[in-house]
C-alpha cells in the first residue's frame, strides 16, 4: 500500500520536473509574429528563424509589446536570468520594467513574487529548478551508496571472516592480470585481451600444481575499508574532493554516496548477522540451496528494511549537505541556481530578507518532512518487529 | 588493560598510513602544474627560453616533482622513463604517444634530446623544419620531416641515425611488463624529508609553503587551529548544558507530553541547515536596520586592542549559539537513548525498592551510568563539528581551520588543503583511539578484545 502511494508520488513528481521548462522559463511557450509561429520554451532557442524571418529573443522587449500574440508561461522567468531593472527588488515592492525607454511598472504576470536577488533574478524559479537539482543530485547519491554498499555488507555479514573460499590459483591470476594491464594499459585496447588471456593461461597452470583453497577474510577486509571512510570528516573530504574533480551534478552525488558506505555497509552486515543464525536458513543451507540464493531470496528479503529506512533518512541529509557544498560555493558549477547558492547571495545582503527566508524555510520544511517519514517508517517497522516475536 | 591500550594504538597506525596515502593521492592528482604556478604568470611569455628551463629545474627539483611518484613503478618496457622534466605537455604527449607506438622509449627519448641540442645550437632553416617534430603525433608524419631536411652537418647525420634507431619499431616492447623498485621517491619525501634537508617531511609536521603567501602551512594551520578548537568545544559545552537535563527529563517521562514534544523540536532543529540559523541570526541581531546588537563578522574588534577578553564577547555570542544548536539534536538523542536503557535495568528497580528518592535514583545512579555511551558519542561528535565549521566560520567570518579551508579551495592552494585533510583526519582517527581508551578505563565492564 505504501509502496504502490511512493511509487506514485515519484512518477507525478518526475513529470512535473520534466514539465518544468513549460512551467518556469523566460522563453514564451508561444508567439506569433506576423505569420511566424514559434515555441521557443520548447526548443529551447533565443533566436527563432523561420525562413528569412528571424527574431532575437534577447534584443527585443517582445512579451511588453501588442502586435505580437504571446503565451507566457506560469511563471515567466529562468532561474539566474537578470533582470536589471528590478535589483534585490522586494517581493512587497513594486517592480518595474523597461518598455521602449519607458520606466513602467512590471505587469502582474510578470511579478516576482518570492524577490529576486542582487543580479535582479527571479528567486521563485531559482528554488522551483534547485528543488528539481537537489532532488536528483540526492537521488542519484543514494543510488551510489545503496547499491554497492548493500552489496559489500552483504558478503561482509554472510560470510565473516573465515566464509569465503577462493582457489590461490585464481586470486594469484587475477592479481597477476589487474597488475600486467596497469603495466602496458598505454598499448590500447588489445591490451584487455593480452591480460585476460595471460590471466586466464596462468589459472590453467597454476592450478595443476596448486589446487589448495585459502580463505578470503572479506569482513575484515570490507570492514577495514570502510573504517578508512570514516576517518576523516565527511564534509572535509566532501569539500578536498571538490578542489580536484570537476565540478557537477554528478561528481558531488558521487562522493556524497561514497560516503555512504560505511554506514550502508554497518547495517546491512549487522542485519545479515543476525537474520544468518535463524533456523530458517540453516533449513535453507540443508536443502541445498546455493548462497545466492539464501542471500538474495532468504536474507536480504527480510533483513533489507532497515537499510532502507537508513537510506531514507539519508536521502534528507543529501539534501541538506548539498545546500551546505552550494551555500559555501564548492562542488557545483557556478551557474547553476540551488536553494544553498540563493542563501549565500542573502549573505551579502542583509537586508534582502527573502533571499533566505524562502529557500531556508522550504529547506527546513522537506528535511523535516523527510526525516518524520523515515522516522514513522522506522516506528512502524519497530512495531511490526515486535508484534511478530 | 595495558595490553589492550598499546594494541589499540598499534592499530592506529595503519589508519594513519592510510590518511597519509589518500592526501598524498590527492596532492599528486592536483589539476596544472604547481611548479608554473611558483613560477608565476610573468615568466610564462618567456616560456621556451633556457632560463625558464633552468628555473623550472630549479623549483621543479625544490619541490621534489623530478622523483619518481610511488615506491613501486608499473610499466611498460616501452615506456621513455620519467618525462616529468619536460614541462612543455606538448613535447611530453608526443614522447608519450609515440614511445606507445614504436615500442621504444629509450630512443625516443635520446631522439628528442638531440633534436632540442640541434634546435638550439642550429638556428638555420633545418632547425626551422624540425621544429614541426614536436606537433607531430605519428611515426609516419615525422620520418617526413626528417626526409626532408637536407643538410650534411654531422649533429643531423647524429638525428638521423637516433631516428633510425626509433624506428626500429620493437612493438613486443608494448607488452613486456617492467616493474620498478624506487626507494626514494615523491610519497617517502613528502613523509620523511628531503635528501638536501629543505623539506622536513609531514612526519615532522613540515607541510610545505603556500602558494599564496609562501607561509610555512603548518604555522599558519597553528595560528588558526585555536579558534576552531575554541568553537567546537565551547558548542559542544553549551550544548550539553542544556541537552543533559532536557534528555534525562525526556527519558524518566517517557512519552509525555514533554518528550513527545522535545522529539518535534529537535526533528526540526536536526532539519534547520546551520548556515540557514546563522544568516537569519545574523540578519535579525547584526543588521542595524533590524536589531543593530552585534557585531555581524570577526572575532574580534578590528582595530584596537583586543587584549581584553571582554571585548571578544559579542563578536563570540552568535557563533557559540549557532555550534551549539547544531549539535544540540544528536546530543539529546543520545543522552535520552542511554538513559532510558539505564533505567531499564535491575539496579534502578532495587534503589527505588530501597526507598531512595526520585532525585537520588535519577541522578546518582542512573545519569552516572549513563554518561559512559557518551564518551564515545563525542569521538562521533567531534570530527562532524570540524566538517561544519567548514561553514560556520565561513558565515561568521571566524579565522579558523574550516575558513581556511574553504578559502584555499577557492585560491587554489593545494598545500593547505593537503594538510587541513591530513591534520583532521589525524584528529579524527585520535579521537577514536582516545574515546576508545577511556571509555575501557572509566567502565570496568567493558570487555576487553
Amino acid at each position: 500500500m505504501i509502496t504502490r502511494k511512493l511509487i506514485r508520488n515519484i512518477l507525478v513528481m518526475a513529470f512535473l520536473m520534466l514539465l518544468l521548462p513549460v512551467l518556469v522559463n523566460h522563453r514564451p511557450l508561444y508567439i506569433n509574429v506576423q505569420g511566424h509561429h514559434f515555441f521557443p520554451a520548447i526548443s529551447g532557442n533565443d533566436i527563432l528563424k523561420d525562413g528569412d524571418f528571424e527574431l532575437n529573443l534577447q534584443l527585443s522587449d517582445i512579451k511588453m509589446s501588442e502586435e505580437v500574440f504571446v503565451i507566457m508561461p506560469i511563471i515567466p522567468w529562468s532561474p539566474g536570468r537578470s533582470d536589471l531593472q528590478n535589483c534585490y527588488a522586494s517581493p512587497f515592492d513594486t517592480h518595474y520594467a523597461l518598455v521602449n525607454g519607458e520606466i513602467v511598472p512590471l505587469p502582474l504576470h510578470y511579478r516576482h513574487w518570492f524577490g529576486t536577488d542582487g543580479k535582479g533574478a527571479d528567486v521563485l524559479a531559482g528554488i522551483i529548478y534547485g528543488f528539481r537539482y537537489s532532488i536528483l543530485l540526492a537521488l542519484i547519491a543514494l543510488l551510489i551508496a545503496a547499491i554497492p554498499g548493500i552489496f559489500l555488507g552483504t558478503i561482509a555479514g554472510y560470510y565473516g571472516d573465515s566464509g569465503l573460499r577462493i582457489k590461490v590459483a585464481a586470486l594469484l591470476a587475477v592479481l597477476f592480470s589487474a597488475g600486467y594491464y596497469l603495466c602496458v594499459f598505454q598499448a590500447g585496447i588489445e591490451s584487455v585481451f593480452i591480460a585476460f588471456i595471460c590471466g586466464l593461461l596462468l589459472y590453467f597452470i597454476v592450478r595443476l600444481f596448486l589446487k589448495q583453497t585459502m580463505t578470503l577474510p572479506a569482513d575484515r577486509l570490507i570492514m577495514g575499508f570502510s573504517e578508512v571512510l570514516i576517518s576523516v570528516p565527511a564534509l572535509i573530504i566532501v569539500i578536498t574532493l571538490t578542489a580536484i574533480v570537476r565540478p557537477g551534478l554528478f561528481t558531488v552525488a558521487g562522493i556524497l554516496g561514497l560516503l555512504l558506505w560505511p554506514e550502508v555497509i554497518r547495517f546491512t552486515r549487522g542485519q545479515i548477522i543476525q537474520l544468518k543464525q535463524l533456523d530458517y536458513i540453516a533449513a535453507a543451507k540443508v536443502m541445498g540451496f546455493g548462497d545466492r540464493r539464501i542471500i538474495i531470496n532468504h536474507l536480504l528479503r527480510n533483513g533489507i528494511t532497515p537499510v532502507l529506512i537508513l537510506l531514507s533518512f539519508s536521502f534528507g541529509n543529501f539534501i541538506l549537505t548539498e545546500a551546505s557544498l552550494s551555500f559555501l560555493g564548492v562542488g557545483l558549477p557556478s551557474d547553476v541556481v540551488t536553494w544553498g547558492s540563493l542563501l549565500a547571495s542573502g549573505r551579502e545582503n542583509f537586508d534582502a530578507w527573502w533571499l533566505v527566508m524562502f529557500p531556508g524555510v522550504l529547506l527546513m520544511m522537506l528535511v523535516y518532512f523527510l526525516v518524520s517519514l523515515s522516522d514513522k517508517y522506522q516506528q512502524q517497522y519497530r512495531s511490526s518487529k515486535k508484534t511478530t516475536t | 588493560m595495558l595490553q589492550y591500550i598499546l594494541r589499540r594504538i598499534l592499530l592506529f597506525i595503519p589508519s594513519l598510513f592510510v590518511i597519509t596515502l589518500l592526501a598524498f593521492i590527492i596532492n599528486a592528482s592536483v589539476p596544472g602544474d604547481p611548479v608554473m604556478r611558483l613560477l608565476g604568470a610573468e615568466n610564462e611569455l618567456q616560456n621556451s627560453t633556457a632560463v625558464y628551463d633552468k628555473q623550472y629545474e630549479q623549483v621543479q627539483h625544490r619541490l621534489g616533482l623530478d622523483l619518481p611518484l610511488f615506491y613501486i613503478s608499473l610499466t611498460s618496457a616501452a615506456s621513455p622513463g620519467n618525462l616529468s622534466h619536460i614541462h612543455n605537455s606538448m613535447h611530453r604527449n608526443m614522447i608519450e604517444s609515440l614511445s606507445v607506438e614504436t615500442g621504444n622509449g629509450v630512443w625516443m627519448m635520446q631522439f628528442y634530446k638531440n633534436l632540442l641540442i640541434y634546435i638550439k645550437d642550429h638556428q638555420d632553416d633545418t632547425a626551422v623544419q624540425l621544429n614541426a617534430v614536436f606537433s607531430a603525433s605519428t611515426v609516419d608524419e615525422i620520418q617526413q620531416i626528417v626526409n626532408r631536411t637536407e643538410n650534411s652537418n654531422a649533429s643531423l647525420q647524429v638525428l638521423k641515425s637516433d631516428w633510425m634507431k626509433v624506428q626500429q619499431t620493437n612493438s613486443m616492447n608494448r607488452y613486456i611488463p617492467v616493474l620498478k623498485f624506487h626507494p626514494y621517491n615523491q610519497y617517502h619525501r613528502w613523509l620523511f624529508g628531503d635528501r638536501d634537508g629543505n623539506f622536513k617531511g609531514v612526519l615532522k609536521g613540515d607541510f610545505g609553503n603556500s602558494f599564496i603567501n609562501g607561509k610555512s602551512v603548518f604555522s599558519i594551520i597553528k595560528s588558526r587551529a585555536g579558534w576552531t578548537l575554541f568553537f567546537t568545544l565551547g558548542g559542544i559545552l553549551i550544548s550539553l548544558l542544556i541537552a543533559i537535563p532536557m534528555g534525562i527529563r525526556s527519558a524518566v517521562k517517557v512519552h509525555s507530553a514533554f518528550d513527545k514534544r522535545s522529539a518535534k523540536t529537535l526533528l526540526l532543529l536536526h532539519s534547520l541547515p546551520s548556515f540557514f540559523t546563522a544568516t537569519l541570526l545574523l540578519m535579525l541581531f547584526a543588521n542595524p536596520s533590524v536589531l543593530g546588537w552585534l557585531p555581524a563578522s570577526g572575532v574580534g574588534p578590528a582595530s584596537g586592542d583586543s587584549s581584553s577578553f571582554l571585548v571578544r564577547i559579542p563578536y563570540l555570542i552568535l557563533p557559540l549559539l549557532c555550534y551549539a544548536l547544531a549539535s544540540l539534536p544528536f546530543i539529546v538523542r543520545s543522552v535520552r537513548g542511554s538513559m532510558l536503557e539505564e533505567l531499564d535495568k535491575d539496579y534502578i528497580l532495587t534503589a527505588r525498592a530501597k526507598g531512595l528518592s526520585e532525585k537520588d535514583v535519577v541522578w546518582n545512579h542512573a545519569f552516572r551510568n549513563s554518561l559512559f555511551p557518551l564518551i564515545t558519542l563525542s569521538a562521533w561528535l567531534f570530527p562532524a563539528m570540524i566538517g561544519g565549521s567548514a561553514i560556520l566560520e565561513t558565515v561568521f567570518s571566524i579565522p579558523g581551520m574550516g575558513l581556511e579551508i574553504v578559502q584555499s579551495i577557492f585560491n587554489r592552494d593545494y598545500p593547505m588543503i593537503v594538510a587541513v585533510f591530513t591534520l583532521t583526519g589525524v584528529m579524527t582517527v585520535a579521537g577514536y583511539l582516545i574515546s576508545d581508551v577511556l571509555y575501557t578505563l572509566a567502565d570496568p565492564r567493558v570487555e576487553l578484545k
